[in-house]
């Protein structure tokens, strides 16, 4: 059963000679649990891919279906509803809010969607994350590390559909970024959620069902990983 | 520095938002400041045309002959003597110095020494003269003149000061907004090998780019805007009232531009601009050339969690309660200027209306025999000041139509002999009063009787005479009139009822002449008592009698109608306000038969104008803080928005919806508003509570010497009539509308960042900082 469908997305930046093909074409399919990896030199369309999947960014063509339903047919309003319910997003730079506390940052989400946080799953969840102890704590006061936990913990706790990881370690060191690639692989093994991560670091796409390279802006190679 | 400079220029032109934005900025301190020293000078020039006014050089000397004037002329000090020719054959001799003469009257004597003036008043001839203080002073031509000046100067100075702080923080947030934007690519400049001085030498040589166009413009800006302050102010009438012709005022009561005043300002402006840039070049090299490339926006280190913001908004208001309060500092002094400049708008205003009415509702209200309480206060001047003259004078005011509400009094001066029928006597003033008077004496106090029955009554009513006086004196009474004359050599004598021959003339001296007449005068009741044993003031025990009396009297005690110690008053109203120049003439050609004594209404209209000039020049000053107020915030919501793009972005990117992420800064322009407003209507609230309180006490010491009351009751129902007409919700429902342009300007200066923003993808706004 496929969950993500991504069919011939283009995406164009500039015009006439400046005009560059961050996308030329892409299309591919993720069935539901999977945890697949993207890879690919800098410049390749890694993250312009990865936040069109997410909703952030708009194609110049093609479609994405989510659950079987077109994400860019949706409003503004609705397509940050999606973001808000659907996706889990995980930046290489955190992209907390610094007036919030960690379990703040966590709940955020859901507190935009009106919705009350669940305080067992949110316990469970600061467990997991190992930031019981740092709840209360504001980013600046939280090592990279933590603060990607933290960052995690935002993309988890609504229960996306999908989580969307754009170079989650590229900021940590190699005992941070064992932690949080172990948490993520954890994630996806218990709450059975579909998870694209970008990662320049073999190690971590070896611990992926499926690995997937671009190469300006087209899909050069995708195979599953049968060692994970 | 070429290369700081080549950048600076670059930046300058590559950011020509913010350039003009900074350019702005700059312009609007400048310009405010120069307005101030521009208005400062005006007003010393206008203060010294008016003492030149008066008397037109620093000293006048009388009657001094033109060798004198020759000797005088060789003293160093003297730059002018000007002669005229004075009434009855006086002359003038106006000297003018022109350097410091250390202490006026060691120049006075020098004078005398050098011209061989003499002043002694034995002497045939003396010399008289006159100083002009007000010109020395402000010409700061002696040693107190000068400590009195340097005293005016250090207050002003404090309050330039004081405002060119709030001016700083104009120019520094709009140099923070321009380098915020580049602070990634200062990063780089770092990491590639720029030192830090080099960058702060960027954006210091920037400061001075922006300042080459910005300071001259705010200078001229300034002018400007102080000539139309002046023009606005000179609107109220308020040069009328300091020069007594419309000549004068168009000479004297001009806008002054001293150069070197306008340079200090400017001066002062640009020294802020270049300390703030280099204030932010120093806040940017802070940051460790990765930290400024990979920067996250405001590093929080507390939060408080509690917010009303929260409790009334939710999420969202907890949210921008904590937004508000990244930049404290900032946050702290917006909301102060905020509230400052809505305070002064409605509060001052309100302290303003409720002056004015005290001022008037106390002419109309205080004590019974009080001076301003009608519009004119006239002296009956005939030659016939006989009782018939008193009520003929007003048949005929009546007449012409312009005045209403008419009283008129005799006073005459007397005492009240000992039981023993000698030695000094109890002092007393007789008042022979008519109906509108007496009406207006027994305003708070019962009437003890109609005018008609006291017309029949046939004895006087006394008021504040002491307990055991009445009880000694009641229906006794016998006073003792003085009457005085100038007895003119060679000219008869009014009338012959009158001739000093008279055996009762008991005082001849410097052609005065003093008769004293008895009359008696039975007491039929006393209207307040006073609780002493002993009344030793002679002139507070006031006898009053209905003026019909008077005519009976003078034939009965043979009193006339001349005495020179004695007094006719009449009093009257306007009828209508606009008649107020007719009354004026009408004074004019009968001044034979009426001289104003005080023209109340005058006095009145002039109050009025000083209170509005007073009012425009604060609304001109509430405007300068209202300005700086609402630059400040626009600022500081920009500069917010901006340095938060990514972070609103990525909340976008949670699944934050356009319409919350308005709804947020909504709260947040809310927020500078809202507690400023609360913050100005708790001082309003006490600001006009402590104006009441504090009119009680300046008037609550006083008795009033009719009732016995304090002055202070009376002006308590004034107060509290005004506070009906001047309520507490005055200022609060001022305070509340001006607080809806501030929210206003607040939105605008987010909606446009957002706006501007908005045009990037999300993925951009993320990336301005990653």
């Amino acid at each position: 059963m496929e969950f993500l469908t991504v069919e011939h997305i283009s995406k164009q930046y500039g015009k006439g000679e400046t005009q560059v093909n961050a996308l030329d074409d892409v299309s591919f399919t993720i069935p539901k649990g999977q945890m697949a990896a993207i890879i690919g030199p800098s410049g390749s369309g890694k993250s312009t891919l990865l936040h069109i999947l997410g909703g952030v960014d708009r194609p110049t063509s093609g479609k994405v279906y989510l659950d079987g339903q077109d994400v860019f047919a949706q409003n503004n309003k609705n397509l940050a509803i999606f973001r808000r319910r659907q996706v889990g997003l995980i930046y290489q730079f955190y992209n907390l809010i610094p007036v919030l506390s960690a379990v703040e940052n966590i709940t955020l989400p859901v507190i935009m969607d009106g919705r009350k946080p669940d305080r067992e799953y949110l316990s469970r969840l600061l467990e997991l994350l190992n930031l019981s102890d740092r709840k209360d704590h504001l980013p600046s006061q939280l090592s990279g590390g933590q603060q990607q936990r933290v960052s995690i913990g935002r993309a988890l706790f609504t229960s996306p559909s999908i989580i969307l990881a754009d170079e989650p370690t590229g900021n940590l060191d190699s005992k941070n970024s064992a932690e949080i690639v172990n948490l993520l692989r954890n994630s996806n093994r218990e709450f059975k959620q579909t998870m694209i991560i970008i990662t320049h670091d073999d190690s971590i796409a070896l611990q992926c069902d499926r690995i997937i390279t671009i190469a300006d802006g087209k899909i050069t190679n995708d195979t599953m990983n049968t060692q994970a | 520095m070429k290369f700081e400079r080549l950048l600076a220029r670059r930046y300058i032109i590559a950011q020509k938002r913010h350039s003009l934005l900074t350019v702005c900025s700059i312009a609007i301190a400048v310009a405010l400041m120069s307005m101030m020293f521009c208005l400062y000078t005006t007003y010393h020039e206008v203060k010294r045309n008016q003492a030149y006014d008066d008397i037109p050089g620093h000293f006048v000397i009388y009657n001094i002959t033109e060798e004198q004037e020759n000797l005088l002329r060789e003293m160093p000090e003297i730059e002018k003597i000007t002669r005229t020719d004075g009434e009855n054959g006086w002359t003038k001799s106006y000297v003018t110095v022109n350097r410091n003469i250390e202490e006026e009257m060691d120049f006075i004597n020098k004078m005398k020494q050098k011209a061989s003036l003499v002043t002694d008043t034995d002497s045939e001839t003396p010399v008289q003269y006159n100083i002009n203080y007000n010109l020395l002073e402000l010409d700061l031509l002696t040693d107190m003149a000068r400590y009195k000046l340097a005293v005016e100067f250090a207050l002003f100075f404090v309050l330039a000061i004081v405002l060119a702080f709030l001016l700083r923080l104009v120019i520094d947030t709009a140099f923070e907004i321009s380098s915020k934007e580049r602070e990634r690519q200062f990063g780089v400049l770092q990491s590639i090998g720029a030192t830090p001085k080099q960058i702060v030498r960027i954006v210091t040589a920037e400061g001075l780019y922006l300042s080459a166009v910005g300071v001259p413009l705010g200078g001229l800006l300034g002018i400007l805007l102080g000539f139309i302050t002046f023009r606005i102010v000179l609107s109220t009438g308020v040069a009328e009232l300091l020069f007594d012709s419309p000549e004068k005022v168009s000479r004297y009561v001009r806008y002054s531009v001293k150069p070197s005043m306008l340079l200090i300002g400017v001066v002062i402006g640009f020294v802020w601009v270049m300390f703030s840039a280099y204030g932010t070049g120093m806040r940017v090299i802070k940051k460790t050339p990765v930290e400024a490339i990979t920067s996250r926006a405001n590093t929080v280190k507390k939060i408080r969690r509690f917010s009303i913001s929260g409790l009334l908004f939710g999420w969202i208001g907890k949210l921008a309660h904590r937004n508000a309060r990244r930049q404290k500092k900032r946050f702290v002094i917006t909301i102060l200027s905020l509230t400052v400049s809505l305070l002064f708008f409605a509060a001052f205003g309100t302290v303003m209306d409720k002056a004015e009415v005290v001022i008037r509702g106390s002419r109309y209200e205080l004590d019974a025999f009080g001076y301003i309480q009608t519009d004119f206060n006239l002296t009956l001047m005939t030659d016939e000041q006989k009782l018939e003259s008193g009520e003929k004078a007003i048949k005929e005011m009546e007449d012409s139509g312009l005045f209403s509400d008419f009283e008129y009094y005799k006073l005459r001066f007397g005492s009240i002999k000992d039981d023993n029928g000698t030695g000094q006597g109890l002092g007393v003033n007789v008042f022979y009063i008519n109906s509108g008077l007496y009406d207006r004496i027994f305003r708070y106090i019962d009437k003890p009787m109609s005018y008609k029955e006291f017309q029949e009554y046939g004895k006087a009513l006394t008021f504040n005479a002491p307990k055991s006086f009445l009880q000694e004196k009641q229906d006794t009474v016998k006073c003792t009139i003085s009457e005085a004359y100038y007895n003119y050599e060679g000219e008869n004598i009014i009338s012959e009822n009158d001739n000093p021959e008279n055996e009762n003339a008991t005082v001849k001296s410097n052609g005065v002449i003093i008769i004293k007449k008895e009359a008696e005068y039975p007491i039929g009741m006393n209207i307040v008592s006073v609780n002493t044993s002993s009344y030793t003031n002679p002139a507070d025990l006031i006898l009053l009698l209905p003026i019909s009396q008077y005519e009976a009297d003078g034939e009965k005690y043979g009193f006339s109608d001349l005495g020179y110690m004695d007094f006719n008053e009449i009093r009257c109203n306007l009828k209508k306000g606009a008649d107020y120049h007719k009354a004026l003439e009408y004074f004019n050609t009968n001044m034979n038969n009426l001289s104003v004594m005080i023209d109340s209404y005058g006095l009145m209209q002039n109050a009025s104008t000083v209170i509005a000039a007073v009012r425009t020049l604060a609304m001109v000053l509430n405007l300068m803080i209202a300005l700086i107020a609402v630059v400040n915030m626009i600022n500081i919501i920009s500069t917010g928005i901006l340095n938060r793009k990514s972070e609103l972005a990525s909340m976008q990117c949670t699944g934050m919806t356009r319409g919350q992420m308005y709804r947020l800064v909504t709260i947040e322009c809310l927020q500078f508003v809202l507690y400023s407003a609360i913050i100005a209507s708790i001082f309003a609230c006490l600001l006009v509570y402590g104006t009441d309180r504090f009119i009680e006490f300046l008037f609550g010491q006083e008795e009033n010497f009719l009732t016995g009351d304090p002055a202070g009751n009376v002006f308590r129902q004034i107060n509290e009539g005004a506070s009906s007409i001047v309520s507490y919700g005055i200022p609060l429902a001022k305070i509340w509308l001006a607080a809806i342009p501030a929210f206003l300007a607040a939105m605008i200066a987010s909606i446009l960042p957002l706006r501007r923003m908005q045009k990037e993808s999300l993925i951009d706004q993320i990336r301005s900082v990653e």
